[in-house]
């Protein structure tokens, strides 16, 4: 079990969960300048929407060196792995929500953030391979700055820029959520490394 | 291993960056459509898109490289040949993408000069740095990593120094926003400092893929990218917000005549229209007693007393007769940046008094100033010639200096 848990990285998880928790509920709020097309010019996205890309990398880097060995292991290995993308989203969220009590409202919707890029990832892993599942979380991030414009268009995709208190932007981040764990309770993080794209060997 | 653009993911990436680019640069708004600089520096904005997208594709490529094992077969070609063929199609794609992006700004046919055309080497300098640099990355790192990090840390680069002060950090990007009005140009300061700052990344991912220890490794990249932040920052460090300088003198064009007409060439076509409303109003300003200068010119800079305005293509007699009238009036002076300056209050009055002495229709001179400024140069109006010079000559001296403070009839 112990060398299972190193191998799904969970140190460094558990280190990009406080790192991610401190920067977000001191930084969060800041804006980053973005080029977006539907604002003509520049949009500003908040830390708290690029900060969390980093917990959805970590978390996905362990799924991307599981052996194919692993299909033929006698334990519930696929619940385990979903276990493990459950946990970092909880916790996260867990310390997202502490931090938000104590008075730093950017903390939660960076939790939030990070929990549906976990999601996200790992759906885009099951299908086209580790590199393209941790891609698709920072794709999303760069496509809602450029297609949003900062009110009403596009407004679907900017749901990780809505503050904590969004029932539309927890519901989305929820479904990602739910979908990842689902797809990897079903089949587990040696089909993530597994599916790898086409094309990917030189 | 051929050259194969078509089996390269960049392939597939190319028409998505290229629409990208094609909308974001339609959205955004720049200087003048007919000065090709502003153009061009307005197109080579598309790094803000194309550079973290290459990004992300180089990195893609030096994992599949370094996932292959292809270092630890038996060499038929230098690396350096490997590395140039698996990038070529990601410099191809970003190379698409930005000539559709330039291209497209040239649609207006713009004005161009041979020199405007240095603005170029800057995305591309930035492109092929960002590419170079997520190579090595993607060869070093796991592509898990390397992949998503290339994309934000380029994107993070390149836009987010313009929220951040002192202001000339954001010239070190190339990302070249506020570029130009048609009476600048780009600093030769704000070209120099990218093209270091990418010959650093360069020298950092040369020293990343170089066959020497860890630490070695890490030490000399680390070096290497803040040499080149240092020298980029040496070389706009007390640059203002705009990358820009004054256009030179030089490249005004004039016309002779009872008043000296020098119009950016741009503006060629305006030379007479110019010349013939600030002849009439000169005529009608000098029968009240207020001088003009003998040269009337859009150059910002230079010696001798002139008549400095600013116009644009096909400006309506009226909108002439303004500019001609705010010419006239003394810029902003310098201790107006830093403490009090009761002289502007006089500003609009002064222009809606010699608005009404040049003869611009009293609905336009309601765009010179509020309905206070004109009730205050009624009152003027009603003060003999000599005590309405006197007024003109008081507020003049206020624009000019922060100390005087103005003379407004209606006002306390």
């Amino acid at each position: 079990m112990t060398w299972w848990l190193r191998s799904r990285g969970a140190t460094a998880i558990a280190a990009v969960i406080a790192l991610q928790t401190g920067v977000c509920s001191l930084l969060g709020g800041v804006l980053v300048p973005s080029p977006s097309l539907a604002a003509g010019g520049m949009l500003s996205v908040p830390l708290r929407v690029i900060a969390p890309l980093a917990l959805s990398t970590v978390t996905l880097l362990a799924f991307a060196h599981v052996m194919q060995l692993e299909r033929a292991a006698v334990r519930r290995l696929t619940l385990m792995d979903a276990g493990v993308l459950a946990v970092a989203a909880l916790v996260s969220l867990l310390l997202g929500s502490l931090a938000y009590a104590v008075d730093f409202p950017d903390a939660l919707p960076a939790a939030r953030n990070a929990a549906a890029y976990i999601g996200l990832g790992a759906s885009a892993a099951l299908v086209a391979g580790p590199t393209v599942g941790a891609a698709t979380p920072a794709a999303y991030v760069i496509l809602a700055a450029l297609l949003s414009d900062g009110r009403g268009d596009a407004a679907w995709l900017r749901w990780s820029m809505e503050p904590a208190a969004s029932k539309s932007a927890a519901a989305i981040a929820a479904t990602l959520m739910l979908i990842g764990l689902a797809g990897t309770a079903r089949f587990g993080g040696a089909r993530m490394s597994a599916a790898e794209p086409r094309g990917s060997a030189a | 291993m051929r050259f194969d653009f078509f089996r390269s993911p960049s392939s597939v990436a190319t028409a998505p960056l290229a629409f990208l680019t094609f909308f974001f640069l339609a959205g955004s708004a720049g200087g003048p459509a007919y000065y090709g600089l502003s153009q061009l520096a307005q197109g080579a904005t598309a790094v803000a898109i194309v550079a973290p997208f290459s990004a992300g594709l180089a990195a893609w490529e030096g994992a599949r490289l370094r996932r292959a094992g292809i270092w630890q077969l038996a060499a038929t070609r230098s690396e350096a040949r490997i590395v140039i063929r698996a990038l070529a199609p990601t410099a191809l794609a970003a190379l698409i993408a930005l000539t559709l992006g330039v291209g497209s700004m040239m649609v207006t046919l713009p004005r161009l000069q041979a020199s405007d055309l240095l603005v170029l080497v800057v995305p591309v300098a930035v492109v092929g740095g960002h590419i170079v640099l997520a190579h090595a990355a993607g060869r070093r790192l796991p592509a898990v990593i390397a992949v998503p990090s290339a994309v934000v840390i380029s994107w993070l680069w390149i836009a987010y120094p313009i929220a951040l002060e002192p202001l000339w950090l954001r010239h070190m990007t190339g990302f070249l926003t506020d570029c130009c009005d048609i009476a600048t140009v780009l600093d030769p300061a704000a070209i120099l400092a990218p093209l270091i700052v990418s010959a650093g990344a360069v020298a950092a991912a040369a020293i990343l893929l170089a066959p020497i220890s860890t630490l070695r490794r890490r030490l000399g990249a680390a070096f290497a990218v803040a040499l080149g932040l240092a020298g980029g920052a040496a070389t706009v460090s007390g640059m203002g917000a705009a990358p820009t300088t004054a256009r030179p003198d030089s490249d005004v064009v004039c016309r002779a005549g009872e008043l000296h007409v020098c119009l950016w060439p741009e503006h060629r076509g305006e030379l007479s229209r110019v010349q013939q409303e600030a002849v009439g109003l000169r005529e009608r300003l000098e029968e009240i007693g207020v001088a003009t200068a003998a040269v009337v010119t859009e150059a910002r800079s230079g010696d001798g007393e002139r008549w400095v305005i600013g116009i644009s293509r096909g400006l309506t007699r009226v909108e002439i007769l303004g500019s001609l009238i705010y010419g006239l009036l003394p810029p902003h002076p310098r201790c107006a940046e830093t403490g009090p300056y009761p002289g502007y209050a006089a500003f609009a009055p002064v222009a809606v008094w010699l608005g009404e002495h040049a003869g611009v229709p009293t609905d336009t001179l309601r765009s010179f100033g509020s309905d206070e400024d004109l009730r205050e140069v009624r009152a003027v109006q009603r003060l003999k010639r000599s005590k309405q010079l006197d007024w003109y000559q008081t507020n003049l001296r206020a624009l000019r200096n922060c100390a005087i403070p103005p003379r407004l009839l209606t006002r306390t």
